[in-house]
């Protein structure tokens, strides 16, 4: 093996025979290599050494498994939003530039693509004349700059089209999706897709085919050409793909419209043009609070993954008494539609899964739809018929809870009946063995009403999962009033190994989503009553940016299942919030939403994908002996309404320690209620009012009683100007499985 | 190409043609919903070939076009058709695709043969069958065929839309022209206009009866404006003006003729429906589509 000639401390220069040098990434202190301010500096060294010392030809690739290298340290990136817009401009200028000067080195290169290769990464291997990529799977390629508010800024917009195309260049940054080795070879993104074990020996044939071809310095002359589309083509495209970006982001994330905008202008136009049109589009999103918000909610999310979920005070090492485990086996108790949707998530992650139900025809009718669910071919949507065969080895049926002695997790997931629950428990501990974890699957049950069955009650917690299990990413992990640590962090693990989101929470009635989903819910009804048309009240709450208005939330839940579980919030807001007469009549009218196929609205047909008709036309009807003195109120004030309340709950739940900080609320509206990321989730929206903004506003609403009445909490952020939601660093990160 | 054949040796005439009624795709409503799309090709070709009064051993080549070219139209579906149809061995069989086109491009191909003093005696067909076969599936399009154009190309109501904007033809222009088609079809299916050309063939009406059919099954008699007023753009949601109402619609069917030189049909007493003088192809940009045929 040849010695490295220079080691910096993100890239390695080794000369490899035949003239060809290798510049090798490996970038310290992160879980994948970035683009920080010292790789950024090193590579300028490496440009000059290189110039010192000209290679036949040069390769760049990562000394590191499965990251090529990803973009930007997002760590640092908070410097941004406060810098002036033309002090952003020069950053991406200089980041370019430095790209284009080893893009315009006189020897030719190639990307050694292994590993993830997104965003800034991306845009390195762009500036390479030839990129090879591997077979392995997690070698992944994209520029995902639009998921946190903004686009490529080092080159991206202007190289890519050139390269793959406009309209194709527009798909893959206006969307942030990102592509395997195979499909970008497809795509013309690289140049080849080889195994992993032939990745170098391939690129260094590449090079000395160019250099005896000089294929690179003809490519490199085309590819400073502009990209002519004809009229049609182009007009079509504006008018095509324009429609498709507005609705998917209905006007709420500006950064895929701006990219198609700075793409179709540019692409036309000189390589020098394209870059002036990039700095300015990238200063531009820089500014917005879209974008802060977005690294803010990414950053809880990368946050959430190292978070083992335990209080700050547990220790956790390999002897002490926390024990993490992860766990094999798994077993679901009770087979109706959430007992499936779990069981589907489990087959679909890899486990060899058991499930029981006393009635073998519930069994029987949930398994083919289980199977499918975890055989869904997201990308061609549909199922994979092919996969549901390999799977159907993966799931265990019973009708025997003996089936699952040998389980070492349990998620009971049988009807919300206390009684039933409890004795389901009891059988399950009498079968399975004592170091077996038992979780239930509940919303409504309070944990501490079902752990005194429990010989060993340390072992128990709850494990809400929401419905639709396969589109709701959010698990709530609920300590029950003996719950041990081990068990809560092997519970998060197991969440985590099943590609949920999971949020500790303390046991209290509705627990942390349906608590704060619920003065919402019941203020879009005091809105009803108070004579405001039901789809205004939706469409306000859908322009916020919420994917369904609370009417229709309540609709698709089933009237029934709101009555119910409105009842187990009384006992925790009831002194505030009175429990709304309204839900009740239509209860009573047997207008239960769209499994009936009338609530508030009509539907075209009953069921969960029924469409709605109109608003249901009796519904004035029934409201009038409940109705309350007309208010006439702006749209801005409907959102008020609807949101504050949500909010100030959210502060109570602080205040009575149900989740640890406030990142959990705001990660867990996002992922369970659909809160829009733009705004960063409930807290974060607050916070973008400014306490004192929030407290102003709820004085409009003090003739509404206590609901409108500025906690505590809220006054103290008001008067210090803290925000709710920082998102600070937790102490316990992931530890290693025992 | 422009071609104007003198010699009756080498002028390509049509002798005899026929089809079935056209029905929709639909899986519950679809008339020929149980009847397979090769079979309903077999029975206008050896219709198709009764009518011309022409022995079959004359009969050198069987063209048939089909764009979905799988499952019971896979392989070289064409020879199956002519075997299925009664149709000599002796006679080849080509499996010919262009898309919308593709049964005119067996049609021209035949031409060409005629004119060019090849194979003279031809049968040419066109099937599909788009409730078995449905457009687009099982179809990789590779990418960089849209690096100079765009993948919503694929859609044919948005090259539509695209047209019906930039062409300034308004949803109402669309609907009159759409109720006028059903009025006139109407009325000529109404007085047996069709009658000549549709074979019956068997099929099943919606209750799963079986029946003969011998009339179209997507000519709406009660077509109105005032219906169609009411219907959501297919493909661009609330902002396009192409609705249900004003796009073909999804159809099984099949439709046979034999084409043969001047000379020949003169020889077996044959008297030509048509002559074809010429034939020309040409391309044009992807986003207006809708202008090839045009």
């Amino acid at each position: 093996m040849p010695e490295p000639i220079t080691t910096l401390s993100t890239l390695v220069i080794e000369k490899l025979s035949g003239g060809i040098t290798a510049i090798g990434i490996n970038v310290p202190g992160h879980s994948q290599n970035v683009m920080n301010q010292d790789f950024m500096e090193e590579l300028e060294q490496v440009l000059t050494f290189l110039q010192q010392n000209p290679p036949r030809g040069l390769l760049v690739e990562s000394l590191r498994d499965d990251s090529f290298l990803a973009g930007a340290d997002i760590g640092q990136i908070d410097t941004v939003w406060s810098l002036p817009s033309a002090r952003v401009k020069e950053l991406c200028d200089n980041g370019r530039s430095l790209l284009d000067m080893f893009a315009a080195s006189p020897w030719p290169s190639v990307a050694v693509i292994d590993g993830v290769c997104v965003g800034g990464g991306l845009e390195l291997a762009l500036a390479c004349d030839l990129r090879v990529a591997t077979e392995n799977p997690k070698t992944i390629l994209g520029m995902p700059e639009v998921k946190l508010g903004l686009l490529p800024g080092w080159g991206g917009t202007v190289r890519l089209p050139r390269l793959i195309g406009t309209g194709p260049a527009i798909e893959l940054i206006a969307s942030g999706d990102v592509i395997t080795g195979s499909q970008a070879k497809t795509l013309g993104l690289v140049d080849a897709c080889v195994p992993v074990h032939s990745a170098r020996e391939s690129a260094c044939a590449f090079i000395e085919q160019t250099i005896a071809t000089e294929d690179y310095c003809k490519r490199r002359a085309e590819l400073q050409l502009p990209q002519v589309l004809d009229k049609p083509e182009s007009d079509f495209l504006l008018a095509t793909t324009g429609a498709v970006i507005v609705s998917r982001t209905k006007g709420n994330y500006p950064a895929p419209m701006v990219a198609f905008d700075t793409i179709m202008q540019s692409a036309t136009k000189s390589m020098k043009e394209a870059a002036a049109l990039e700095s300015k589009a990238f200063a531009d999103l820089s500014q917005t609070s879209v974008a802060k918000q977005l690294v803010r909610v990414y950053r809880l999310g990368e946050r959430n993954r190292r978070d083992c979920g335990l209080g700050e005070s547990a220790q956790l090492t390999s002897n002490e008494s926390v024990h993490v485990n992860e766990v094999q086996k798994p077993s679901i108790v009770g087979a109706g539609i959430m007992g499936a949707g779990i069981t589907a998530r489990h087959v679909r992650s890899g486990f060899i899964t058991k499930l029981v139900d006393i009635d073998a025809r519930t069994l029987e009718q949930s398994i083919p739809a289980i199977l499918e669910e975890a055989a869904w071919d997201r990308y061609h949507q549909k199922t994979n018929q092919e996969r549901v065969n390999e799977l159907t080895g993966r799931l265990m049926s019973s009708t025997q809870l003996s089936s699952i002695a040998d389980t070492e997790i349990v998620i009971e997931s049988v009807i919300e009946r206390t009684d039933l629950k409890r004795q389901v428990l009891a059988d399950i501990e009498a079968t399975v063995s004592p170091s077996t974890i038992i979780c239930t699957n509940t919303s409504t049950n309070p944990i501490a009403t079902l752990a005194d069955v429990f010989s060993d009650p340390t072992r128990f917690c709850g494990m809400h999962f929401f419905n639709p299990v396969r589109q709701m990413s959010l698990v709530e992990v609920i300590c029950g009033p003996d719950t041990s640590d081990s068990t809560v962090a092997s519970v998060v693990l197991h969440a985590k190994r099943l590609k949920k989101v999971p949020v500790v929470v303390q046991d209290s009635p509705g627990f942390l989503v349906n608590r704060v989903l619920t003065p919402y819910l019941h203020e879009s009804v005091e809105l009803l009553r108070e004579g405001v048309d039901p789809s205004r009240i939706d469409k306000v709450s859908r322009r916020f940016g919420m994917p369904l208005g609370p009417l229709e939330l309540y609709d698709m839940v089933g009237l029934d299942t709101a009555f119910y579980a409105g009842l187990v919030m009384a006992n925790a807001i009831g002194d505030r919030i009175e429990a709304s007469p309204v839900i009740p009549a239509l209860v009573k009218a047997g207008w239960l939403g769209r499994k009936t196929g009338t609530g508030f609205y009509s539907y075209k047909s009953t069921g969960h994908d029924a469409k709605i008709e109109s608003i249901n036309e009796k519904l004035g009807d029934l409201i009038d002996p409940y109705r309350l003195a007309e208010q006439q109120m702006t749209d801005e004030q409907i959102c008020d309404r609807l949101f504050l309340p949500m909010l100030l709950e959210a502060l109570l739940v602080l205040d009575e320690g149900i989740v640890r900080d406030g990142c959990d609320v705001d990660l867990a509206v996002i992922h369970a209620l659909g809160f829009p990321a733009f705004r960063g989730g409930v807290l974060a929206w607050g916070d973008s009012l400014g306490a004192a903004e929030v407290v102003h506003r709820l004085d409009q609403f003090s003739y509404l009683g206590p609901r409108m009445t500025p906690p505590a909490r809220l006054l103290a952020h008001a008067e210090s100007g803290r925000p709710f939601a920082l998102v600070e660093e937790r102490g316990n990160l992931l530890p290693k499985t025992t | 190409m422009t071609r104007l054949s003198r010699s009756p040796e080498t002028t390509p005439v049509v002798v005899s043609c026929c089809r079935t009624a056209i029905g929709r795709s639909d899986a519950h409503h679809g008339v020929f919903r149980k009847v397979r799309g090769d079979e309903l090709a077999a029975l206008v070709v050896s219709e198709a070939v009764a009518r011309g009064r022409v022995p079959p051993e004359c009969i050198e080549d069987v063209l048939v076009g089909v764009t979905q070219q799988r499952a019971e139209l896979g392989g070289n579906v064409a020879r199956t058709i002519a075997m299925l149809a009664g149709v000599p061995f002796s006679a080849a069989a080509c499996t010919t695709n262009r898309l919308c086109g593709s049964s005119l491009q067996g049609m021209s191909q035949a031409c060409h043969s005629i004119m060019a003093g090849a194979e003279d005696v031809h049968v040419v067909a066109g099937v599909e069958h788009m409730q078995h076969l449905p457009m687009n599936s099982e179809i990789d399009f590779h990418p960089q065929a849209f690096s100079k154009s765009s993948r919503a190309v694929l859609s044919m109501g948005l090259t539509a839309e695209y047209l019906a904007s930039s062409r300034g033809i308004s949803r109402k222009a669309q609907e009159e022209y759409a109720l006028e088609s059903h009025r006139r079809a109407t009325q000529a299916a109404d007085t047996g206009f069709f009658k000549s050309e549709i074979v019956e063939c068997q099929g099943l009406n919606a209750n799963g009866v079986l029946t003969f059919i011998d009339r179209d099954q997507s000519i709406r008699s009660d077509a109105n404006l005032a219906a169609m007023k009411q219907l959501k753009p297919v493909f661009l949601p609330k902002i396009g003006s192409i609705t249900a109402a004003t796009s073909a619609p999804m159809s099984d069917g099949a439709a046979a003729m034999v084409v043969m030189s001047e000379a020949t049909a003169r020889r077996h007493q044959i008297i030509p429906m048509v002559r074809v003088l010429s034939t020309a192809v040409i391309g044009v940009s992807p986003a207006v589509m809708g202008m090839g045929p045009v």
